[in-house]
């Protein structure tokens, strides 16, 4: 579970409700191919990840990263129960896609980013405190049923 | 992993937009740094770390000296960061994982002053190059 103030949920809430989310999740995704591109090796299927430009520009990466950021949506929604939300899709990332959880870390870290891009000075020190928080959370959640 | 031409050009370039505010950016890399990863104060038991306190502002800025300094000698930033690199293997000891939490936490002061420069490509050359830095810094632990 975690443990966030009144004010960390409103961050939270607040700048949710301002996101755009199939382009930061695009976004996102994007930029863990390019800045971590060992990460391709989930993505054999999607096509040209061969440069920065090819990334970006993927259309099943736009697809899948907007599918994932929407997912960080039902988190949004349940910050009080983000490893029963996530219950499912930690047994599939771990029992099909086998995906090691440092990944989740690292994607958070990401989204993280990006958001600071959207929302510049907004993005306060204190909503970074927030939106670490929720990641760190997610991640959490997502590798809670590996075994 | 080595950082390649179009690398080195993306650092430089965006670097000259950093220089000028250099205090400014390193101060608030250290800001957001000690307030979301709370353990890295551990290291500044000694330090006033209210935000705005001179103790921050001067070691930000001394923090992104040293990054200016492996910027102007990235062909050698081993040679140009060695006495920083004792100083933390001796003296600071700080553990290895922290240096991600700092670098991070630089990315994203850099996401919020500088959106537009701050392309796919220039983050990874950056996130590359602040692992180098950290690679120097550690090199002698052990």
């Amino acid at each position: 579970m975690v443990h966030l103030t009144p004010e960390e949920k409103n961050c939270i809430t607040s700048l949710w409700s301002k996101v755009a989310v199939d382009q930061t999740g695009g976004e996102a995704l994007g930029r863990m191919l390019v800045v971590y591109p060992w990460t391709t090796r989930f993505f054999g299927s999607f096509g040209d990840l061969s440069s920065a430009g090819a990334v970006m520009s993927n259309a099943k990466v736009q697809a899948h990263g907007a599918k994932v950021l929407t997912s960080f949506g039902e988190a949004v929604k349940h910050l009080d129960n983000l490893k029963g939300t996530y219950a499912k899709l930690s047994e599939l990332h771990c029992d099909k896609l086998h995906v090691d959880p440092e990944n989740f870390k690292m994607l958070g870290n990401i989204i993280v980013i990006c958001l600071a891009e959207h929302f510049g000075k907004e993005f306060t020190p204190e909503c970074q405190v927030a939106w670490q928080k929720l990641v760190a959370g997610v991640a959490h959640a997502l590798a809670h049923k590996y075994h | 992993m080595s950082l390649t031409k179009s690398d080195k050009a993306s650092i430089a370039n965006i670097w000259s937009k950093i220089a000028p505010q250099a205090e400014a950016l390193g101060t608030e890399t250290l800001e957001r740094l000690f307030l979301t990863f709370p353990q890295t104060k551990t290291y500044f038991p000694h330090f006033d770390l209210s935000p705005g306190s001179d103790q921050l502002k001067a070691h930000g800025s001394k923090v992104m000296g040293a990054i200016g300094d492996a910027v102007k000698h990235i062909d050698n930033v081993g040679s140009a960061l060695s006495k920083l690199s004792e100083l933390h293997a001796y003296i600071l000891r700080v553990d290895p994982v922290n240096f991600k939490f700092l670098n991070h936490c630089m990315l994203v002061t850099l996401a919020v002053h500088f959106p537009n420069d701050l392309t796919a490509e220039t983050h990874a050359a950056w996130d590359k190059f602040l692992a180098l830095v950290t690679a120097v810094l550690t090199e002698k632990y052990r």
